[in-house]
């Protein structure tokens, strides 16, 4: 009502200000000329001699305007009128004759009336001056209604002022709250239908025909915006983009409401912190990993466990990135966390099958994790209190608008509470753990933006035992983003990522030890993105890494130890790639995406190779030779291209198909004779007996969305083969394996499944549901004794698990109470068990069965949980919410792992259960 | 009262985290498998030795008896170039051959036809003749008596070896016991049996392997085979070990070794992964039927060595008689008619010196009375 009010007096305030222009001009005299494309300052000069009129203008806003009149005897005001309609420019002559041009808004030539009178008067009064002051904001409110013109105007032809053909406008979609960018944005038009989704910078380019567009703009948990804009050349264009607030902690996951029709990405699922917090956990806090592990094709082999398989993948095989830098081990106390920082994080994207070939060096997916950037525009804090662990995170700017900084801090308190227990063994245990997040943007200028972050997590724990483990995450990130033109920008970044972790027991001084693994990775890598017309996406990119590993190291602990150290050497390598690729719109109906990795890598000195009888097991009694290598020189180089391919057909505006097919290369991988990622856990670069392991993956997917977008259904198929996977030899040792080939065997994999995913984004009720069909299977690739398994055949690997429904609903009561409720089905994993005894040479041997032909009891578990958000006054203290969630709803007993224990004479099996009972949580958020 | 409650409710969220829970686990499979044919021993190419081969069944997990003979099967030893040599069939699932020595030049397989008409073979496998042991050694440290076996081949041919041992010892009870009480008459009477002097016994569990393939020459120095803590009981008095050393192929030394790494401590959440090791038979019908055991032909040698207490540093042997001394009691006839513990002698007329029986009974300890034929 008030704006209505301000629009009514604003207009009156324009009449009376023409009426006063025309009252205080009697003798105004006519103009005359025959102006032919003319420059308007020409045309000023023209007009200057004729009359007393005096122009006022900035030549470089006109320098583009042509003047193409015959005037004949006519009021200039007429004439300027005629000229400037359905222009940006407006003019404005005051009483000494003095003519004003500028754009979009007229020069005021009075002052208000009551202008001095202001100090004293009541706002009311003032109404007047106060509107046209605050036009700008105004404009801001109503960015909607508003024609923007975007690129240089010329109108040298005559009849239309907009040249055919297309201009690529570029820009970044921002929040208008935190001018936080805003990743994955659709920025679309509909006729035709031409889109693009922003970058992880927010930043966003598109090629359209020039003219006039309604540009549409759809993000998670934002408004839907909309921008009236001309396209006169090419240009810069920010949008800003308003909080959903009516969709609050209701919006569940998923970028673009038609992302999975329109796009051409298949295989990709986009996780957001709303969907990460809405999931209820085993301890009550948010985590990305267990979220991640609820979407089809993703799973994993036990609860405590953070390791993921996708899509028939081990869990070394997934890229997981954080803002760019791989993390070793993604998982704090044993799994029971993950490494990531609810606070910090704002957006997960997990790529399954057409893998951009920007991303290379795991064999399965990439799990892309993007933090927050802190709030440019204030300092807020937020954090959160749960039974087991607290953290907090602050952010803010460092300079307004242009620096900005977000800190998270997370920690345990666990070995407080197990002090406080009066059982003895509790009091010898120790869990701590915590983890530091700093990231940094500045913005020079609109071309050069700079990110840095700063990672850490450590983690303790001795579990009733007197061996302590201890491990640390380190990674450090610096990019740098380059504009160079509106279709061309950069990237260049450099990471540092490294893991180590120990073990140590001193129980016994004279057997005290302890064991140091350490894996050191930097990278430097140039990115590229163009965007040559509207119809190509190309990008491409250099990357090198560098690989330091420390294997093993044990060494006596104290000065009584008699432990013997023992050094298995370093190892070091070199990965470098080159990639290309391009999205091609052929059609609105038919994208096709290629690219093209090509990836080099070398495993270098100094290091002593053993030989091996060609044709024999590798086996230590078949050991030939020892070959010494010289500090940096190549020991083995292996290379090789990475195609990328996907391709998707539009069936309706509500139904698409899509096709991709990638190979992946990978050069380290994790060595683990368990199926679980434990910080025991080697990683071994590929070397001349263990070649690199090489992934192929075709899939199709059928995809349909009905109810306008809110109901998406979506079907994948996949076939994958693996070559050079590693499984173990019976018994195999991997810690302080001087010969790790030894131990290993080489083996081929396969992997095929059938993905089904039903998912409701809004409503009261919204959630999805999923259902995967997958298997996975390994055949060894030797010939004879201990290379072979199962007699050469395919065997189930140990994450294979066919059958896995998932379901993840969250109902909303009203603004303030939610509730959720998750559901998980899987089939247990395999396991190779004892099915008898015998006695053979007086001895008492078990015969296991095949590797794998058994399985553990089929996984079922219900979660449950419910938010409370605190009042929504504006101005409080604290915005805070509670969760409280249940995790194992019905205390069943899933086993995590079975294994059987000689007991007089008999052998009986037993299964652990890791969390047997309903765990109900407790959690305290807050933010100010 | 609050912090006793909040206290138990950590306990309970910490026994949740860190100890879980476990129920046992018998799945259909595993509780009633196929039951399969076990195959142990070794043709025997010394002349003049008795081959045996036993033949059993494995056994369901839980099952606690003996494992089934497999009887009335016709086992053959075949050679390559068709000679057939019968085994004869004794008791116990053993089956005997004697008489026939080997050719060193040609190979042989086991064939085992069941009762239920079933055919199974070993791979043809060469003559091997083990080197004889050239010494068995020991030397006393702080970790105990470490016992160890030096062979060679001056053909440096053998490469591959495996060992077996059987230890002796000599050891004492606590006590000397003169007397017995009869339950039956209620008297004490004269203790005809010498209880005091034991020969205990055990045999070697795990696989003790070496392979010579990484030298230059065929020399096994040293290899360690068990060490006994100076503690032991074993180094009471007497300590004599039998090592006999086979000589094997090398899929012979790859299933031995396979088989040893196998470990025989299952059970944790991080156990290495287990697979299954059957050896060189197998069935002619049906793959998935079984066979457990290797074939092998070939020779063993032996060597026993004995070591007296007074060789050895001044160790103390901790027994499992110490208690013992404590609980020497003085009882009357009538007392040990009631508690009848074992006598050791009489300390004076109508009463008797007495010992818990445990004490006195060498057998009790795993021993026998039985001088051992060997025995030195």
């Amino acid at each position: 009502m008030a704006q209505l009010y301000r629009i009514a007096l604003l207009f009156l305030g324009v009449v009376c200000c023409l009426t006063n222009g025309f009252g205080q001009a009697p003798t105004e005299k006519p103009v005359s000329g025959d102006f032919t494309n003319q420059r308007f300052d020409q045309f000023v000069r023209t007009i200057e001699g004729q009359t007393a009129y005096h122009f006022f203008y900035n030549p470089a806003d006109v320098d583009s305007l042509v003047v193409d009149l015959r005037i004949d005897k006519q009021p200039l005001r007429a004439v300027l009128r005629q000229l400037f309609e359905g222009s940006k420019f407006s003019f404005s002559i005051d009483n000494q004759q003095r003519v004003y041009v500028t754009i979009n808004r007229p020069i005021r030539t009075e002052l208000p009336i009551g202008f001095f009178l202001r100090g004293s008067s009541d706002s009311e009064t003032d109404s007047t001056s106060a509107a046209y002051l605050t036009e700008s904001q105004k404009k801001r409110v109503e960015p909607e209604t508003k024609l923007y013109e975007i690129g240089k105007r010329t109108n040298r032809d005559a009849g239309s002022p907009i040249r055919p053909g297309r201009s690529t406008i570029n820009g970044y979609v921002r929040n208008v709250a935190s001018g936080e960018p805003i990743v994955g944005a659709a920025v679309y038009i509909e006729n035709p239908r031409l889109g693009t989704v922003t970058d992880q910078f927010g930043s966003y380019a598109i090629t359209l025909p020039r003219g006039r567009h309604d540009l549409k703009l759809r993000s998670i948990g934002l408004k839907d915006a909309r921008r009236r804009i001309v396209i006169y050349g090419d240009g810069k264009f920010d949008i800003e983009m308003e909080d959903d607030v009516i969709a609050l902690k209701e919006v569940v996951i998923e970028a673009e409401k038609d992302a999975n029709i329109a796009g051409i990405q298949m295989g990709q699922e986009r996780v957001d912190i709303k969907s990460i917090k809405q999931v209820p956990t085993a301890l009550g806090e948010a985590d990305l990993l267990r979220v991640i592990q609820t979407l089809p094709g993703v799973k994993t082999v036990g609860e405590s466990s953070t390791g993921l398989n996708v899509r028939g993948g081990a869990t070394d095989q997934n890229l997981i990135l954080y803002n760019d830098a791989p993390i070793y081990n993604s998982s704090h106390l044993f799994g029971f966390f993950s490494a990531f920082n609810p606070d910090m994080i704002k957006s997960a994207e997990l790529y399954k099958s057409a893998i951009p070939a920007r991303f290379g060096g795991r064999l399965s997916s990439v799990l892309d994790v993007q933090t927050r950037d802190g709030n440019k525009k204030k300092f807020i804090g937020s954090g959160g209190i749960g039974l087991l662990t607290g953290r907090l995170t602050l952010e803010g700017p460092l300079i307004k608008d242009k620096t900005s900084f977000i800190i998270g801090v997370r920690t345990t308190y666990s070995d407080w509470l197990l002090k406080q227990l009066q059982n003895a063994s509790f009091q010898k245990s120790q869990a701590q753990f915590y983890d530091l997040n700093l990231h940094v943007t500045h913005d020079f200028n609109e071309k050069n933006t700079i990110y840095l972050t700063g990672y850490m997590s450590r983690d303790r724990f001795r579990l009733n035992s007197d061996t302590s483990y201890r491990y640390q995450n380190q990674i450090a990130t610096l990019k740098w983003k380059h504009v160079f033109t509106n279709k061309l920008y950069s990237v260049y970044t450099a990471s540092y990522s490294g893991y180590k972790y120990s073990v140590s027991s001193e129980k016994n001084p004279l057997t005290a030890y302890q064991l140091d693994f350490a894996i050191n990775q930097s990278q430097l890598k140039a990115d590229f993105n163009f965007y040559p017309t509207n119809q190509h996406a190309v990008d491409f990119g250099i990357s090198a890494t560098h690989y330091n590993l420390s294997p093993g190291n044990f060494q006596p602990k104290g000065n009584e130890s008699l432990i013997v150290p023992d050094v298995v050497a370093n190892e070091k390598g070199l990965e470098s790639a080159v990639y290309i690729g391009d999205r091609f719109d052929i059609t609105p109906k038919l994208s096709i995406s290629g690219g093209l990795r090509y990836s080099l890598y070398t495993y270098l000195g100094p290091h002593s190779v053993y030989q091996y009888v060609p044709g024999l097991p590798k086996a230590v009694n078949n050991i030939t030779d020892t070959l010494s290598y010289a500090n940096n020189q190549p020991i083995k180089t292996y290379h090789g291209p990475e195609y990328r391919f996907s391709l998707r057909y539009s069936l309706s505006s509500s139904a698409s198909v899509k096709a991709s097919f990638n190979r992946t290369r990978q050069y380290i991988q994790m060595l683990s004779n368990t199926t679980v990622i434990s910080p025991t856990d080697i990683w071994k670069l590929s070397d001349p007996n263990i070649a690199p392991q090489i992934g192929d993956q075709y899939a199709v997917g059928l995809y349909k969305n009905n109810r306008t977008n809110t109901v998406e259904m979506s079907v994948e198929a996949y076939y994958k083969t693996m070559q050079n996977m590693l499984d173990y030899r019976s018994g195999a040792t991997l810690i302080l394996n001087h010969h790790i080939e030894t131990d290993v065997v080489s083996a081929q994999g396969k992997a095929y499944g059938v993905e089904f995913l039903v998912k409701k984004m809004t409503g009261k009720l919204n959630g999805w549901l999923s259902y995967t069909y997958s298997r996975t299977l390994l055949r060894t690739n030797g010939q004879i004794g201990s290379d072979v398994i199962n007699k050469g055949e395919y065997y189930p690997s140990s994450y294979d698990k066919p059958h896995d429904v998932t379901m993840i609903g969250n109902y909303k009561i009203n603004r303030r109470f939610s509730l959720s409720l998750n559901f998980t089905y899987s089939t247990g994993r395999p396991i190779t068990l004892p099915v008898a005894k015998y006695a053979v040479d007086n001895s008492l041997r078990l015969l296991y069965s095949e590797r794998n032909q058994y399985r553990i009891p089929d996984y079922y578990r219900a979660d449950f949980a419910m938010n409370i958000e605190g009042n929504h006054k504006v101005r409080k203290l604290a915005h805070s919410s509670w969760t409280l969630a249940v995790y194992n709803l019905t205390g069943r007993h899933n086993a995590y792992s079975v294994y059987f224990k000689s007991e007089n004479g008999v052998i009986n099996g037993y299964q652990l259960s890791i969390f047997g009972q309903p765990i109900p949580s407790i959690t305290y958020n807050f933010r100010f | 009262m609050k912090n006793k409650i909040y206290k138990q409710a950590v306990g309970w969220l910490m026994i949740a985290l860190v100890g879980g829970c476990v129920d046992p686990y018998r799945p259909p499979e595993v509780a009633s498998p196929d039951s399969y044919l076990v195959v142990n021993g070794f043709f025997d190419s010394a002349p003049g030795k008795t081959t045996t081969i036993q033949l059993s069944r494995t056994q369901n997990l839980t099952d606690s008896n003996a494992p089934a003979a497999e009887t009335k099967a016709k086992v053959t030893i075949e050679s390559a170039h068709n000679a057939s040599y019968a085994l004869t069939e004794a008791t116990g699932g053993m089956y005997t051959l004697s008489g026939v020595t080997p050719l060193s030049s040609e190979t042989y397989r086991l064939h085992i036809k069941t009762a239920k008409g079933l055919d199974y073979y070993s791979d043809y496998v060469p003559v091997i003749n083990t080197p004889a042991i050239d010494s068995v050694g020991w030397y006393a440290d702080n970790e105990g008596l470490q016992l160890h076996v030096n062979t060679h081949d001056p053909n440096n041919s053998t490469r591959y070896y495996r060992w077996e041992f059987d230890e002796t010892w000599e050891y004492t009870s606590a006590f000397y016991s003169s007397y017995v009480y009869d339950p039956k008459t209620r008297n004490i009477l004269n203790r005809t049996e010498d209880i005091y002097h034991c020969w205990g016994s055990a045999t070697s569990k795990n696989i003790i392997l070496s392979s010579t393939a990484r030298l230059s020459r065929d020399i096994v120095s040293k290899f360690p085979l068990i060490t006994i803590t100076q503690s032991s009981l074993k180094l009471q008095s007497k300590y004599s070990i039998l090592v006999r050393q086979f000589a094997l192929t090398q899929a012979g030394y790859d299933y031995y070794d396979q088989l040893a790494k196998m470990t025989q401590n299952i059970g944790s959440i991080f156990d290495p992964q287990p697979s299954q090791i059957t050896g060189n038979f197998r069935s002619s019908t049906n793959p998935a039927d079984l066979v457990l055991g290797f074939f092998r032909v070939g020779t063993v040698t032996s060597k026993r060595i004995y070591i007296r207490r007074d060789q050895l540093p001044s160790w103390t042997t901790i027994t499992g008689y110490e208690p013992c001394y404590n609980e020497v009691d003085t009882l009357t006839l009538g007392e040990i008619r009631d508690k009848q513990p074992g006598i050791i002698t009489l300390f004076e007329p109508g009463i008797y010196l007495t010992n818990p029986i445990e004490c006195l009974d060498c057998r009790m300890r795993g021993g026998v009375t039985t001088k051992p034929a060997f025995w030195e």
